[in-house]
């Protein structure tokens, strides 16, 4: 029983964060860059809907304004990155570490507790599931919608010139598209989803908390780089990419979710993640290598043999 | 003595780009042979060069120097016995580096690098007889970062480099083409006097098929992945460009010649 709770949760945990891991695929994948704002605007998220919350906010608003703290948060990388010329590491960097004092100050101390305040999840009384199942229907609702305004937004002709940027940049401005505002666009919308997780995850575990962030971009990786391999093989289309991540999500909370029950300590998950993350990356590197080599020796003695 | 033996490169290989840019190629270089390359875009030139220098891997076949197989070497292990210079001027030299400093990366080639100074006085002195051996005044300026030398200076400075420890073979990748004429001319007159000099083995790729017929004791075209054309010698003396075009339309069938070949 307890390890169906702890699968329960699992599952709530991943449909919640997932929509975190989308907002990193947004920078990571389709603009090929690596954003580190996460950590801090995760947690940014959390503390604008915690900070609403305990004023007596509705819900629904507390995540929408989590959402637009996130939007901000990104539109200072996207600034820092486009119109100071700073690399992308190094921007995100800059955010990530200012927002850990805006966070502060947002708050007034690093942790607020959500007890007695209204949540997205109070309707479960009325229906009679308890509150992590409701929290998976919020969950899904959630991922369901986001997806499907993603689906649509990089279908539209900004959507494709931001896809583009991430490809081919000299294209994109040889066609006449501003890449500075693509590439502006795209650290808004994904730091806004980062936020609006955040904001959705201070409500399940019911606090807020200055470091919750930390090693949030890690996980992001791992949901996607997980969906990437198991999907590889079926399909590149891209809903079927944004529907990935999200299983990818999910998987890696059930899989800490076993290696809890199997025992490991909570202090290690963030080794264990890094492990998983580097190994899933360094992977494909590996097996290319590989295939090379084998292709090389065959090939070699059948030309040897055929000149001997 | 350079050994390349049933070597094939397939590019993008499955895919819809798949791109056969080498098939079958044999061809041995004695020592001191200085064979030219000419051909058409994407003939497999600069591919046959990089594969000899390690830059990526080959499909199958071997490559021998002095008949030791380095097929599967890395590039950087090959280097120690292999000069290469490349077509864009940038990409030989460290721009944020003074010229000596340069120089003494390349002296150190094949060997191992500890923590003795990067820039010994000791080897000042021989930098200085080489620099000035190219006539562009760079002997004294030694101390100057290459970044602020043209490209005809700095692919001449890359050209000693890949010389000051002789190599096994040097490659040299269309390495005039960037520069204007007269530039041009010089580096070229510099890459003969210095393969002379040292009776290096060398193979040169070049668009301008008067160069290819002027320099070298042996020029090879390339078309379409493969080796069609082989002369050397006396033969190799009496050719003359419109033998070139001649023979390149029969090899490609047709009347077509690539514009940057006409232009030689």
């Amino acid at each position: 029983m307890t390890f169906i709770l702890a699968l329960q949760g699992a599952l709530n945990q991943g449909v919640l964060w997932c929509i975190m891991a989308l907002g990193v695929y947004i920078t990571f994948r389709l603009l090929d860059i690596a954003d580190l704002t996460v950590d801090g605007s995760f947690a940014t998220g959390g503390a604008v809907a915690a900070v609403i919350l305990v004023h007596g906010g509705h819900p629904v608003v507390a995540i929408l304004a989590a959402l637009l703290a996130g939007c901000v948060a990104g539109l200072v990388t996207g600034f820092l990155l486009t119109k100071c010329h700073i690399p992308a590491i190094l921007a995100g960097i800059l955010s990530q570490i200012g927002l850990y004092s805006v966070n502060l100050r947002i708050m007034g101390k690093s942790n607020i507790p959500l007890l007695g305040t209204k949540s997205l999840y109070d309707w479960h009384y009325d229906v009679g599931i308890s509150t992590t199942q409701a929290s998976i229907v919020v969950g899904i609702f959630v991922t369901v919608l986001v997806v499907a305004l993603l689906y649509w937004f990089f279908g539209t002709e900004i959507g494709n010139a931001i896809r583009a940027t991430g490809n081919n940049e000299n294209m994109v401005r040889a066609v006449g598209v501003n890449t500075d505002m693509t590439k502006m666009i795209g650290t808004i919308l994904s730091n806004g989803l980062i936020a609006l997780s955040g904001g959705l995850v201070a409500q399940q575990q019911g606090y807020a908390d200055v470091k919750m962030g930390i090693g949030a971009i890690v996980i992001g990786l791992a949901s996607i780089v997980i969906g990437e391999t198991i999907f590889a093989k079926f399909s590149r289309n891209f809903i079927v990419r944004l529907f990935s991540i999200v299983v990818g999500s999910v998987i890696y909370r059930f899989v800490i979710a076993i290696v809890l029950q199997m025992g490991l300590s909570t202090d290690d998950l963030k080794l264990l993640t890094a492990i998983v993350v580097a190994i899933a990356l360094a992977v494909p590197y590996f097996l290319a290598r590989n295939r090379q080599l084998a292709t090389y020796k065959r090939l070699t003695s059948e030309v040897d043999k055929k000149n001997a | 003595m350079l050994k390349i033996k049933n070597v094939s490169k397939t590019f993008n290989l499955g895919t819809i780009n798949e791109k056969k840019a080498l098939k079958n190629i044999n061809l041995t270089l004695e020592d001191g042979d200085f064979v030219t390359i000419i051909g058409g875009n994407g003939a497999g030139k600069s591919t046959l060069m990089n594969m000899v220098a390690g830059v990526y891997p080959i499909d199958c076949g071997h490559i021998y120097l002095d008949d030791d197989d380095i097929s599967l070497d890395p590039e950087y292990k090959r280097a120690s016995r292999i000069g290469h210079v490349f077509q864009d001027p940038m990409m030989g030299t460290a721009a944020d580096m003074s010229i000596q400093e340069n120089l003494a990366m390349a002296a150190r080639r094949g060997q191992r690098r500890g923590l003795s100074w990067g820039v010994k006085k000791s080897e000042l002195d021989d930098y200085k007889k080489e620099l000035k051996k190219l006539g562009l005044g760079l002997e004294t300026r030694m101390t100057s970062k290459v970044g602020l030398l043209s490209g005809g200076q700095r692919q001449a400075i890359t050209l000693l480099m890949a010389t000051l420890t002789k190599p096994k073979v040097l490659l040299l990748d269309e390495h005039t083409a960037a520069l204007d004429p007269a530039t041009s001319s010089k580096v070229l007159m510099l890459t003969n006097k210095i393969v002379d000099e040292m009776h290096l083995t060398t193979m040169m790729v070049t668009h301008n098929m008067q160069d290819a017929i002027d320099v070298g004791n042996r020029l090879i075209m390339m078309y379409d992945g493969q080796i069609i054309y082989d002369v050397k010698g006396e033969e190799k003396k009496k050719l003359t460009v419109n033998d070139l075009l001649k023979k390149f339309e029969e090899a490609s069938g047709s009347e077509f010649v690539n514009d940057r070949m006409l232009l030689g």
